[in-house]
């Protein structure tokens, strides 16, 4: 019965209902492809892009960044090459950075990054507890943020690795929200609440393509300077900081995937207005 | 019957007067005070939110296991036996290795086996995510072409070589983010945030059922 069915399909309705493993296996082809050979694909750094970088450029010698960091294994492969050129800017630039843990898993990511970016820490001359410092993981509630914006010593009292807070030469000067001139955020709608509206410090947002980029805009250009998100974009932030990394590699995978979605959308349509068509004939 | 109704409903509805109120006076009064209790509730908040990590393991467990007695099927034991053992391994690990979270062997077990099963799940979506846009992303009507064309150009405008190919494609598709999806993505936090004041205000008056009778 099935089988008569099949055959009782024209062309136009056997393009339109192709069996989902062949679109599987037409995708990973596409996507394996610049595994074995590279094309070079060209990159276009976005405005949002370039205004995030630029933030950073233009934090004064001595400033403070308050970097809230959520690494956890899922988004790392979309998030981390913004993280690393991330870091690699902030380690070049003579500022200050503290990194606000906020996921379980956090703790040993950003110990892990910063092992690898041990040569850039070499290069740049910086230290631990001095240029910048990781506050242990807590659960970051409304409240307990807001009282970390109050006073950081109300919620931290010691540094991820047990050292007394005011054992750290970084935080001599640092007390609470008023002494951050920056924000790294993953949130943008938390965050302007957080330490916008209050503190009127500025934010620039790092995330996922799909947890940051569809609630960024709304901020953007008020609260917010820049935004990156997603791992195309750190390519697009790795080529515009000149510290080259993954996000680049990722680039031809990422194109010759969207090329293969085009492709299939084209030929779904070609197929709908095919069948329409053709109906219209039997008429 | 009655002792029953007062735990379940008017403990939790006073439990959140009692909390809501520091939390209230505190955007609108500027005392030490307030800020003092704030400050401590804030505190607890965390490490009550914590307890909860504790116990959505313990409440994983339960769940399992009640599965496995409902469905005693091959996959419900292998099931349940695995996520016993992993359990044991991370606890036995945390308890045994020296320097916690940052062990070797830990490592290991995060970077080679965690996060790549979990990077394959969420690659998986974009597999999923062609075979859907194949399947549903067509001219049917005059809303659909239009999402169509949204999706289509702001997918481009993401692809550096459509972008090369056709640079007016990179405009097109930042003016639909900051514009159409600026106008919705406003609008659902006003939304949003006029909901968190009927959800609070509800719950304060005990008409709100997720907030009181937890099971």
């Amino acid at each position: 019965m099935a089988k008569e069915k099949v055959k009782e399909r024209n062309i136009w309705q056997r393009i339109g209902l192709l069996d989902y493993r062949i679109i599987y296996t037409l995708v990973l082809i596409l996507v394996a492809i610049p595994i074995w050979s590279p094309i070079g694909i060209p990159l276009r750094v976005g405005q949002n892009v370039k205004d995030y970088a630029d933030a950073l450029y233009a934090l004064e010698p001595g400033s403070v960044v308050l970097c809230k960091f959520s690494g956890y294994a899922t988004m790392l492969p979309d998030v981390e090459p913004i993280y690393m050129a991330t870091w690699k800017i902030l380690l070049s630039r003579p500022v200050k950075f503290l990194v606000l843990i906020q996921h379980p898993d956090s703790p040993s990511i950003i110990q892990y990054e910063f092992e690898r970016l041990k040569p850039y820490i070499d290069e740049y001359g910086k230290e631990y507890g001095v240029d910048y410092m990781f506050f242990p993981y807590i659960s970051m509630t409304e409240a307990a943020e807001i009282s970390f914006t109050e006073n950081i010593r109300d919620i931290f009292t010691e540094d991820l690795f047990g050292t007394p807070l005011d054992e750290l030469p970084i935080m001599e000067n640092i007390h609470s929200a008023h002494d951050f001139d920056l924000v790294i955020s993953m949130s943008p709608e938390y965050d302007t609440r957080r330490y916008y509206v209050p503190y009127r410090i500025p934010l620039i947002c790092w995330g996922t393509g799909t947890g940051l980029l569809p609630f960024v805009p709304p901020y953007y250009g008020y609260s917010v300077l820049g935004y990156c998100g997603g791992a195309s974009q750190g390519g697009e932030l790795e080529l515009y900081s000149g510290f080259l990394g993954e996000g680049v590699k990722y680039n031809d995978a990422k194109n010759l995937a969207i090329i293969g979605l085009m492709v299939f959308i084209v030929v779904g349509n070609i197929a709908y207005f095919g069948e329409k068509l053709s109906k219209g004939g039997e008429k | 019957m009655a002792v029953v109704s007062f735990l379940k409903r008017d403990v939790p509805i006073a439990l959140i007067i009692i909390f809501a109120i520091p939390f209230l006076l505190y955007r609108y009064i500027d005392h030490p005070a307030i800020k003092a209790v704030y400050s401590e509730l804030g505190f607890w908040s965390s490490i009550i939110s914590m307890i909860g990590w504790g116990l959505g393991v313990v409440y994983l467990f339960q769940g399992e296991y009640a599965a496995t007695k409902r469905n005693p099927s091959t996959t419900q034991y292998l099931a349940f036996g695995l996520l016993c053992g992993f359990s044991l391994l991370l606890v036995g690990m945390a308890l045994t290795l020296p320097g916690d979270l940052n062990n070797p062997h830990y490592l290991w077990v995060y970077y080679a086996f965690y996060r790549s099963q979990t990077t394959a799940f969420y690659g998986l979506m974009f597999l999923y995510l062609c075979s859907a846009a194949y399947r549903m992303l067509r001219a049917r009507s005059l809303e659909s072409t239009v999402l169509l064309l949204s999706a289509v150009i702001y997918t481009m405008r993401n692809a550096s070589f459509f972008t090369w190919l056709a640079p007016w494609i990179g405009p097109v598709g930042d003016w639909i983010m900051h514009y159409p999806n600026k106008g919705a993505a406003s609008a659902a936090v006003i939304c949003m945030a006029f909901g968190s004041i009927l959800i609070a205000v509800r719950q304060m008056l005990g008409r709100e059922r997720t907030a009181i009778e937890v099971a």
